[in-house]
């Protein structure tokens, strides 16, 4: 479908981050330093680091919801072309959800306990997109339906409490793509998960990414989570990043110290030390 | 490694329910298990599997409906509380947490922590305690700096080798290993998991739990599959990890993830998934 709007050019940048600097303001202490990375339509891009590594601030940041004390102190972040530094809360209330939008690890916390998970997908369908009461209930449904839950009348009346958590997911991945974004976050978005649950929902994420043309960025403590969707990979460290490259060449051929021991804990230790043969006889 | 010698670990049959009447709900089913001396043994299951009552049965912390617990001479399951006590004392088994807090007290030093379990033993002298201390430390790879220093005062990685050392200093016959490195980051993970492998190949009989592979698959010499209460795989860790027999297995390790995709393809993992949750998972 995306034949008709291919060009000799370069897909667009959707998003462009510029020698990004994050503060505490309270105690000073710098918590990105110079981060650039970008975007492209289409694109999915892998971020790695542990917890601390500025990996997830500086999504934050580019989200437009750093948490209180933090500030960007240099760099800039653009979205579609437009600098946020000089978006309003209009912009950003206009920009969030249907621009850019974002799954995190805990999707029990961002639903409402005491509101059954249906209608919290219609609510905001008819909040922001203006839908009625009858209509954001079907789409609802629809999209239910979409990110595989398999009986989306049942689930619709249930509450978050009665759901497991890769239920969960499923149910916030619905609502981030309800607005139609063009940019999704997935940050550690199946790192709570049971492996099994969370092949499947990698799964989803990919194929939700394709069918409705999202640029995707996957957040992850663990390079192999990455390794599975991304077409290219930066690896964080410090609130610096220490590699970038396509995610072949960072899987066989690191350059930093610290991506080489991400790569060796699964060569030596992990599944890879068993499944190589395997897996190279495959392809 | 060799099954036919006496196992350090013998469970035999062992079921445990949880709730009573309709409440009712068994978590293991006829799980049974053996560690040979000198054996590296992984426990693999999610959430559900009923890995975490394993461990419990062996901590004495569950009641257990049927089955044996056979640790040498003693069967744990008949075990009263008095006996219970003595049978810690004696520090034949071991523990370390994914937690190390909850191994360590936040108000005893690193010292006075590791000394602790020679202590409850009883009958060994100050500077007995003290060599083995620096000896216990110096096996994970810890200057002797950090003997006065609080839990609340080093890096979680320094705390969960505390917690290694501590489990390792009353010589026990068999470490049980609760998710170690799974609240590690990844240089703590590499650097606890090489202390593991060491100690398997110094010839030490651990149990590992986890409910990830990959930490598991480079310390042990063979696996076990727990799923929904039962044991539903046995073998050397290559033998499973490469060719994976029951559905539940071949799901689940084709679905950790590698940094090499579609060891198994996504359609195989959707087929698995029908068959598990079409059929009983004896008849599988």
């Amino acid at each position: 479908m995306s034949l008709l709007l291919t060009t000799e050019t370069a897909p667009e940048t959707v998003l462009r981050v510029t020698d990004l600097r994050i503060v505490n303001e309270v105690d000073e202490v710098v918590l990105v330093d110079g981060v650039d990375f970008e975007l492209r339509r289409g694109q999915v891009l892998g971020i790695v680091g542990e917890s601390g590594s500025g990996k997830s601030i500086s999504l934050r940041a580019v989200l437009g919801l750093l948490p209180a004390g933090l500030a960007i102190a240099g760099g800039t972040i653009e979205l579609f072309g437009d600098d946020t530094s000089r978006f309003t809360n209009v912009d950003w209330n206009h920009v969030r959800g249907s621009g850019i939008t974002a799954v995190f690890q805990d999707p029990g916390s961002y639903l409402n306990p005491s509101i059954p998970v249906g209608k919290q997908v219609a609510e905001v369908l008819r909040v922001k997109r203006g839908l009625g009461r009858r209509a954001a209930k079907a789409q609802a449904l629809t999209l239910l339906d979409e990110v595989r839950i398999h009986d989306p009348e049942l689930v619709f009346r249930q509450y978050p409490h009665e759901l497991s958590g890769g239920m969960l997911q499923r149910v916030l991945l619905a609502i981030a793509v309800s607005l139609e974004p063009r940019i999704l976050i997935a940050d550690e978005a199946t790192t709570a998960l049971d492996v099994t649950v969370q092949a499947e929902v990698l799964d989803l994420i990919v194929d939700l990414t394709e069918r409705h043309g999202l640029s995707l960025i996957v957040v992850s403590h663990d390079l192999a989570v990455v390794a599975q969707v991304a077409d290219a990979v930066v690896v964080f460290r410090d609130g610096v990043i220490v590699e970038r490259g396509s995610t072949a060449q960072v899987l066989h051929d690191p350059q930093h110290e610290y991506t080489r021991l991400l790569v060796s804990e699964h060569e030596l230790y992990g599944l890879d030390r068993f499944t190589r043969d395997v897996a190279a006889h495959v392809s | 490694m060799s099954l036919d010698q006496n196992p350090l670990l013998d469970v035999r049959n062992l079921d445990v329910s949880y709730g009573h009447g309709a409440k009712r709900r068994q978590i293991l089913d006829g799980v049974s298990f053996r560690i040979a001396p000198g054996e590296a043994l992984g426990l693999i299951g999610e959430t559900g599997s009923g890995k975490s009552t394993v461990a419990r049965a062996i901590l004495g912390l569950v009641e257990t409906d049927r089955g044996e617990i056979l640790v040498e001479d003693h069967d744990l399951t008949t075990l009263s509380r008095t006996q219970w006590r003595e049978f810690r004392r004696e520090g034949i088994v071991q523990y370390v947490f994914q937690d190390p807090l909850r191994s360590l007290d936040p108000e005893r030093t690193i010292a006075q922590s590791l000394a602790e379990p020679l202590e409850i033993a009883g009958a060994l002298g100050r500077d007995v305690i003290r060599e083995r201390v620096a000896a216990s430390l110096a096996t994970v790879a810890l200057d002797a700096d950090i003997l006065p220093r609080f839990p609340g005062e080093i890096s979680g990685g320094q705390r969960q080798r505390v917690a290694v050392a501590r489990a390792l200093i009353t010589n026990p016959r068999l470490i049980i290993l609760d998710e170690p490195v799974s609240a590690l980051d990844s240089a703590n993970r590499v650097n606890v998991i090489e202390i593991l492998a060491a100690l398997r190949d110094s010839g030490a009989t651990l149990l590992f739990i986890s409910h990830d592979l990959g930490s598991v698959a480079g310390v042990t010499d063979r696996l076990i599959v727990l799923y929904r209460g039962q044991v539903v795989e046995e073998g050397p860790t290559a033998e499973v990890l490469r060719r994976p027999g029951h559905p539940y297995s071949r799901l689940l390790v084709g679905s950790a993830p590698t940094l090499r995709r579609g060891a198994v393809d996504r359609a195989e993992r959707e087929e698995l998934r029908r068959l598990l949750t079409e059929h009983d998972v004896s008849s599988l």
